[in-house]
Order: structure tokens, then sequence, then C-alpha cells
């Protein structure tokens, strides 16, 4: 046959670069991906022949307005601080992260970190895959079920005259709008398109602040719209943050956040 | 006519719509809208054609490539040109976006049919819709043909079904191993076909 069947890379590169295969196993294979330079360079090709056959498809123009609702949500989308040496894979950027010696442009990029050393953390253990941790106390779980009372404390929110509001897509798929209010302390986000978990897991919000991060509720999603309120005492400065979780929560994040959305 | 050589030359004063789409993303990275809105207009309809086909859902294809811009918009200070073109980055994102969508959707499908409300079922026409219909390009119509049928009935609907190996392996009625052997032989077979080297 025309694959070699190496040992080392093993079957799933191709499930991996049409995004087939599982979360679980997706995992597994970055941190395959991490440590063999073989398995990095079959999926950078394979990855670049995955959008071979996206260039493929017939275009289509999308609907006139979109446009200008795309441009028109630039203003409240903040970018992302620039990381040098982000590492990743041909194609798959965004998706694989590997190791690799700090350059010029991540100094650079440290010493912006410098200024906001909260976002700075979240952000390279997002890309890096790194697990994050830090002294947490336990809070009250808030349940979707409770949608009377979630809406209720959801007007309440919008009502205080420092409501504030942003959004930020979800790194794995969908979009995060976090809803909050200085003075009341509180906070509720409003998750757009994030996909059911697997049983067993959960998602799970926090509180990040430069002492860590404090958990601040779980919730499940289905894909459609989801608002919910988090626990505990919003304070200032504090961003929030969204982890996958094993079912009940955690006390600490264990996975990289799949969306911080930055207060600041 | 030459007088304006020097300045399409220097970047600054080049119609955005001149550049290309990796200078356009290196501008976006610094928060340039124009730049943004030059780049929309450039990969859009490529963005939106390839999330409709995977999703068919005119109004869920908005909302996804709508998801798919921002993140672009996002993370353009992340991409690294050293590491491949504009085009290529922003439609694994979009594929990549597009499947979760796939995902979430069918999630909900399987509760809605549990609790009893019966959907209609999930369109399996792309398992019989060929290669002639799906692909516009000749040069990739050709080196799909050159799979073996298992391989290319595999990749077709990862790909551009967005189907996980499990839905395929169903599909297929093959074990989950022979599927992921099969994505990844017909990948690497595309591959040469195709003449893709990193």
């Amino acid at each position: 046959m025309t694959s070699k069947s190496s040992d080392e890379v093993g079957p799933d590169s191709g499930a991996y670069v049409l995004h087939a295969l599982n979360d679980a196993e997706n995992a597994r294979f970055e941190s395959l991906l991490a440590e063999s330079e073989e398995a990095r360079a079959e999926v950078t090709e394979l990855a670049d022949t995955a959008v071979e056959l996206g260039l493929s498809i017939a275009p289509v123009d999308p609907p006139a307005a979109l446009r200008g609702r795309i441009l028109d949500r630039l203003a409240a989308t903040p970018q992302l601080a620039p990381i040098g040496s982000t590492a990743q894979v041909g194609g798959t950027r965004g998706v694989a992260s590997v190791g690799e010696a700090p350059g010029a442009a991540e100094a650079r990029a440290r010493r912006r970190w410098t200024v906001r050393p909260v976002s700075t953390l979240i952000a390279v253990a997002a890309v890096l895959g790194l697990i994050f941790g830090g002294g947490v106390a336990v809070t009250t779980v808030i349940q979707g079920q409770q949608a009377s009372a979630t809406a209720a404390e959801i007007g309440r929110i919008q009502a205080a005259a420092d409501c504030r509001r942003a959004t930020v897509p979800v790194r794995t798929g969908g979009t995060a709008t976090l809803i909050w209010s200085a003075e009341l302390k509180r906070s509720a986000i409003v998750v757009r398109g994030l996909g059911a978990l697997p049983d067993g897991k959960t998602y799970e919000l926090w509180y990040l602040d430069k002492a860590g991060a404090t958990p601040a509720g779980t919730f499940d999603a289905n894909g459609s719209t989801q608002s919910v309120v988090l626990a505990g005492a919003m304070k200032a400065g504090d961003n929030v943050g969204v982890t996958v979780e094993p079912a009940g929560g955690s006390q600490t994040p264990t996975t990289a956040p799949i969306v911080v959305v930055e207060t600041a | 006519m030459l007088a304006l050589v020097p300045r399409d030359l220097d970047g600054v004063d080049a119609d955005a719509s001149t550049l290309s789409n990796e200078e356009l993303l290196r501008r976006v990275a610094t928060g340039d809208r124009d730049s943004f809105a030059a780049l929309y207009d450039a990969t859009a309809p490529r963005v939106f054609g390839l999330v409709k086909r995977l999703l068919r859902d005119h109004a869920q294809s908005e909302e996804v490539t709508q998801e798919i811009y921002l993140e672009i918009w996002q993370t353009a200070t992340r991409y690294d040109s050293d590491k491949g073109g504009a085009m290529a980055w922003m439609l694994t994102m979009a594929h990549r976006r597009a499947v979760d969508r796939v995902r979430a959707s069918q999630a909900s499908r399987d509760r809605d049919v549990r609790i009893g409300i019966r959907d209609h079922a999930p369109a399996f026409d792309s398992v019989t819709e060929n290669v002639e219909v799906l692909i516009e390009s000749e040069r990739v119509k050709a080196a799909m043909l050159r799979l073996t049928e298992l391989q290319r009935q595999a990749v077709q609907l990862a790909y551009f079904g967005g189907y996980s190996h499990r839905e395929v392996s169903a599909m297929l009625s093959v074990p989950i191993g022979t599927v992921k052997t099969r994505l990844r032989d017909g990948m690497i077979r595309l591959r040469d076909e195709l003449g893709v080297a990193s």
C-alpha cells in the first residue's frame, strides 16, 4: 500500500487532519505530535492535502448582510496577544501544539504579558496545552435547571449601570458572551454552539486572577444557546475562563481553557 | 503607470485589494479592520462554500462563518506565514469549526430522538453523492478517483460530510480501526497524487 504504516505515527494521522477523531484520541495524538518529528511531518503534509480538498469545493457567495454583521462585531472582539513560537504544525494551527525554543517574538510577547500576567498565563496554557493551577476554594455549583432564577439574575446584571459584555470565540467551537457588573460583583455567561461533552465530563467556569483560578460553577451544553450565572463574587479585574473537567467539576483546572473572556 | 509602482511596493499605500492574503492577515493582526474587510472579501466565498458543504443548513452556515471570521480576527496575531499560507490556515480553521457544529447538531438530534421527538433521518446522501458532483477541481477529482472505493468513501464522509470515524464506521459497516487506516492511506495517496510536500 502507499502507507508505510510507520509504527511511530500510528493510524490516527488521517483521521486527525480530517477532524474525525474523538476528543480523547485527539488529545492523545497531539501528545504524540509533541514528541514525534515524523508524526509532525506527516500531519503537516496531510493537513495541506486536506486543504486541497477544501479548495476543490465550489465557492459560494455568502449573503451580503453577513459581511456587515461580522465587521460590526470586531470592536467587541478582543484580539489575542501574539505568541511568538506557538510552533503549531502545518495546516493544523490552532489544533496541534508542540514545544519550541522561545524566539524573539515570544520574548516580545513576554514583555507584553508582564502587563497582564493573568491573561498571559491563560494564553500560554491555552496555546501550549499546559495545565494551570492555583489555590482555590469550593463554591456553589449552579445548574442549568434554575432557568427562571438565571433569567432574573441576568436581568439584574444587565440592568446595572456598569453592565458590560464581551463575546469571544470558543476554541472548540461556538462563542461565549460574558455579561458582568463590577458593582454587583456578578457575571453570567451566554454560550452558543458549545458541543455536548461525553459522559463523565462537564464544562466548568472559573474566575481567574493573578493567584490562580476560583471555581464558579459547572454546566453542560448541547450546541444550542445557554445562559449560566457564575457562582461566587467577581473581583475587580477577574477574567473568566471555561475548562472541560470530570463530572462534578474540579477544585483546580485540570485542562487548558477552551475560552477566556478578558474583562480588562 | 510606472510612477505608481514604488507606492505599491512600499506596501503602505497599496490598495488592500492588491495585497496577498498573508499580508492582509499580518495587518489584521495589528487590528487593521480595513485589511480584515479586504481579507473577508477575498476569502469568504471559499470559507462559506466549505461550511455550507458540511452543514447544508443556510442559517447555521452563516452563523458558523461568522464564528470563523471572528476567530480569524481574534487569532490573526498567532498566524505564522512561515508555516503555511493564509488560505490553508483559514480553511483548516473553517473545517474544524464546521465539524464542531455538525457534531453539536448531531448531539442535540440524538437527544431529541432519545426523548421521542422524531427528527428527519440525517441526510446520508453524501455517501452516494459521487466525486463528480462533490468536487469542482479536475485535479483533485482525478486524484480522488485513484483511491480505493473504501478509502474514497471514508475520506469523502469525513472531510465533506464532517462525520466522525465512529459514524463513518457505522455508515460503511467496517470497524473503526479499518476506517482510521483507510483515512490515513487515502490521505497519503491523495498527498502523493496531488504532489503535496512540506
